[in-house]
């Protein structure tokens, strides 16, 4: 499995056997004819393009990494400075998947330039935001001092409690992408676009900073949680992406995490992915044909999807729920390809349209 | 030669205690599930730790509420099976789910008691740290685990564990933990209440100077804070660490495997070999990889050779393209598939009655191997 590859040495065309187009046009008729119209999707989308930061999180395996890339794509097209980064020390990097996505070796804590596969005219920035790092950054600005942070993390007591301190690298790195997307002065990124950890890793990154004031109650700290906690709340800064499946478990996950975060925040956008399509069948397979096992499979498939939508739709409100067809790429394609095919039709949706 | 199927139902016999791990959305919780089941068929009496089962699932194994006791499934298996011919169910399951929520509280009830646990729970800093420390989680299973097996009611434990983006991470939670309760920064924090604080013990400049510097940042209440907490979570460090060695020696035991479950799709995603020397490193073995919903079953021959018939066909044009669409993802997995070198590999088919039926349960057995004689 080649993974590491350039996006300039693609030929993006070429990468799905089943074209866009054609699916897009059977995706929308099924669309419509289940009541959602990508006027709700183009509403959703719309809002996005203000935001300062798009949280994009979800259950592992729901495509988080491929719906951020998507987005970051789809905005830098429109005409957005992005970054698009993750979260993560060095040493895992080994775990990490955005670094493939954007077609780099390796992401780092100071971003690189990315040549866009859909514009070569609309770079955009990737990074990895190192907690390390942020800490030392953030000791630095606070204690106004070069020597004192290195102190504090080489001591032995300091640095093991700093170590240990539940949630304060989440802290640390959160301050670093308010700090980027809050920077009016000097903006040199319009939008940033965080491929988050997980739901739940996620819910106690955007949690630290109220915990993080409870706990502190005076000081720089807490001063500077305030201000973040103020960020996360408000809906025209933050936009939060959750990701997840048309299935029963995936579902009900989501409705959790919509639940627990609206208790804090405004409330997420609800990305359903890998929808399989719908391609009516014009008449019944003759018996014995070759597709019966293929279609009885899509069938089944269907079905369940059906019934898990169903009966968790109304769990959502319907203006942030976007559903996002499953993408077959081939063999040969590389694993970023569902993430060009989504990024394309994000950004026909977002541009041109609505202007 | 032994199929990989057949060397993979070898393995799982051999062990005491099977940890299945993966990513999310694989089917873990449902495979491990089937496995338990198959090997409490075959006499064994089994015990299914499982974490946040789908209701559906839990409906049918019978399971009503979250709970830490052991709850018996054997009737509801019973009860399942009666109409299947030829199916004998020789030993017993027990299931029990686990609650991530509070777990720290339970911890702390189950080593210090009661008293201890309301004294904590108005420590601002424990609050946190009990909301916020999701290691604590992963800890519980394992602690769960080392107890059923050391109560001897079991010939074998099948433990699912938390979704991780590094799928041994929950192995770290004890260690994390142990470098919370490290006897260096307890020295400085457990001061006497008529000393005037812990400032004056300090010897070494640096670590005066690192001191208060930290203090500058995050306010007096966060050390006045740890200093409550500090002589407690002293106390419980020693049950703790004690625990924790018998825990990663029974682990790292030849009674203990890793079983790697995942999907043709996840494959691509979280390659094998690394999760095996993940394992090696930490001192686990690995029984195997199970691929589940495996579509290779779905299209006899490659679209290729079809694409002229489908061609004569344009009326079932949309099944047609059906066929093409899955093909290429039934091609992307075997060629994922041909691609690890392995010896004990078992691969599931995406089944398409309701995944969370006994019957179910029983087909995954089935294609392991089991159930056949």
């Amino acid at each position: 499995m080649v993974l590491h590859r350039a996006y300039a040495s693609f030929d993006w065309e070429q990468k799905s056997r089943i074209q866009t187009q054609e699916f897009e046009e059977k995706r929308n008729a099924w669309s419509a004819k289940e009541g959602y119209g990508h006027t709700v999707e183009s509403i959703v989308l719309k809002n996005f393009s203000d935001r300062r930061l798009i949280l994009v999180t979800g259950k592992g395996g729901t495509g988080k990494s491929v719906i951020a890339t998507a987005l970051a794509l789809a905005l830098s097209t429109l005409g957005k400075r992005v970054l698009l980064t993750e979260i993560g020390r060095a040493k895992d990097r080994a775990f990490m998947r955005l670094h493939e996505l954007v077609g780099a070796t390796e992401l780092n804590h100071s971003p690189r330039v990315i040549v866009n596969p859909i514009d070569a005219n609309a770079d955009f920035l990737a990074s990895r935001i190192d907690p390390l790092e942020s800490l030392l950054e953030y000791m630095s600005l606070k204690l106004r001092s070069s020597r004192l942070p290195s102190l504090l993390l080489k001591n032995k007591i300091t640095g093991s409690f700093l170590e240990v301190i539940p949630g304060l690298t989440e802290l640390m790195c959160l301050g670093k992408l308010l700090h980027l997307a809050s920077d009016d002065k000097n903006r040199e990124i319009d939008t940033i676009v965080l491929d988050a950890p997980a739901s739940g890793h996620a819910m106690t990154l955007l949690n630290s900073p109220q915990n993080f004031s409870d706990l502190t109650r005076v000081g720089p700290v807490y001063n500077d949680t305030v201000k973040m906690v103020d960020f996360l709340k408000d809906d025209r800064k933050l936009g939060v992406v959750y990701c997840s499946l048309p299935e029963e478990m995936p579902l009900q996950e989501s409705k959790e995490f919509c639940a627990r975060y609206e208790e804090s925040f405004t409330e997420p956008f609800v990305f359903i992915n890998k929808v399989f399509p719908t391609w009516e069948q014009n008449k019944p397979l003759p018996n014995g044909h070759p597709c019966h096992k293929v279609c009885s499979y899509v069938d089944a498939r269907k079905r369940r999807e059906k019934s898990a939508l169903d009966s968790y739709r109304s769990s959502f409100r319907s203006n942030v729920l976007l559903e996002l067809p499953f993408l077959f790429s081939n063999t040969e394609a590389l694993s970023d390809s569902p993430a060009v095919h989504l990024a394309r039709q994000l950004r026909d949706r977002l541009g041109g349209k609505d202007a | 030669m032994p199929s990989l199927n057949q060397e993979l139902r070898t393995r799982l016999c051999e062990r005491k205690i099977i940890i299945s791990c993966g990513t999310g959305g694989v089917g873990k919780t449902t495979v491990s599930a089937a496995i338990a089941i198959a090997l409490a068929s075959e006499g064994n009496r089994t015990g299914l730790i499982t974490i946040d089962p789908a209701k559906r699932l839990a409906t049918s194994l019978g399971l009503k509420d979250l709970s830490h006791r052991p709850q018996s499934i054997n009737n509801t298996v019973e009860e399942a099976t009666k109409s299947i011919q030829g199916f004998e169910w020789r030993g017993s399951l027990d299931a029990m789910m686990f609650d991530p929520k509070h777990t720290l509280d339970r911890f702390v009830r189950m080593t210090a008691g009661e008293e201890v646990l309301e004294e904590l729970a108005a420590n601002r800093l424990y609050q946190v740290i009990s909301d916020s420390f999701s290691g604590a989680h992963d800890y519980l299973a394992m602690e769960m685990l080392y107890d059923l097996h050391s109560s001897n009611n079991y010939d074998v434990i099948v433990l699912d564990t938390p979704p991780a983006r590094h799928v041994l991470d929950f192995l770290d939670a004890p260690k994390k933990i142990g470098a919370f309760l490290d006897d260096r920064i307890f020295q400085w924090f457990l001061v006497d209440p008529k000393n005037n604080g812990f400032f004056e013990k300090l010897r070494a400049r640096s670590t005066k100077t690192a001191l208060s510097a930290l203090e500058k940042l995050t306010g007096k209440s966060v050390m006045a804070d740890f200093t409550q907490l500090a002589p407690y979570l002293y106390k419980l460090k020693h049950d703790f660490m004690d625990r924790q060695d018998k825990i990663m020696q029974l682990l790292t035991s030849e009674k203990a495997g890793t079983l790697f479950v995942t999907s043709p799709g996840a494959l691509g995603q979280h390659d094998f070999e690394s999760f095996c020397t993940d394992a090696k490193h930490r001192g686990l073995d690995t029984i195997g990889l199970l691929i589940n919903r495996s579509l290779q079953h779905l299209c006899d021959t490659p679209w290729e050779n079809m694409s002229g018939k489908a061609a004569q066909e344009p009326d079932l044009s949309n099944a047609w393209q059906y066929y093409q669409a899955v093909d290429m993802l039934a091609r992307q997995e075997r060629h994922r598939i041909a691609s690890l070198q392995i010896a004990s590999l078992a691969i599931i088919p995406e089944l398409a009655k309701d995944v969370h039926s006994i019957e179910t349960l029983l087909m995954i057995g089935d294609c392991l191997g089991y159930y056949q004689e």
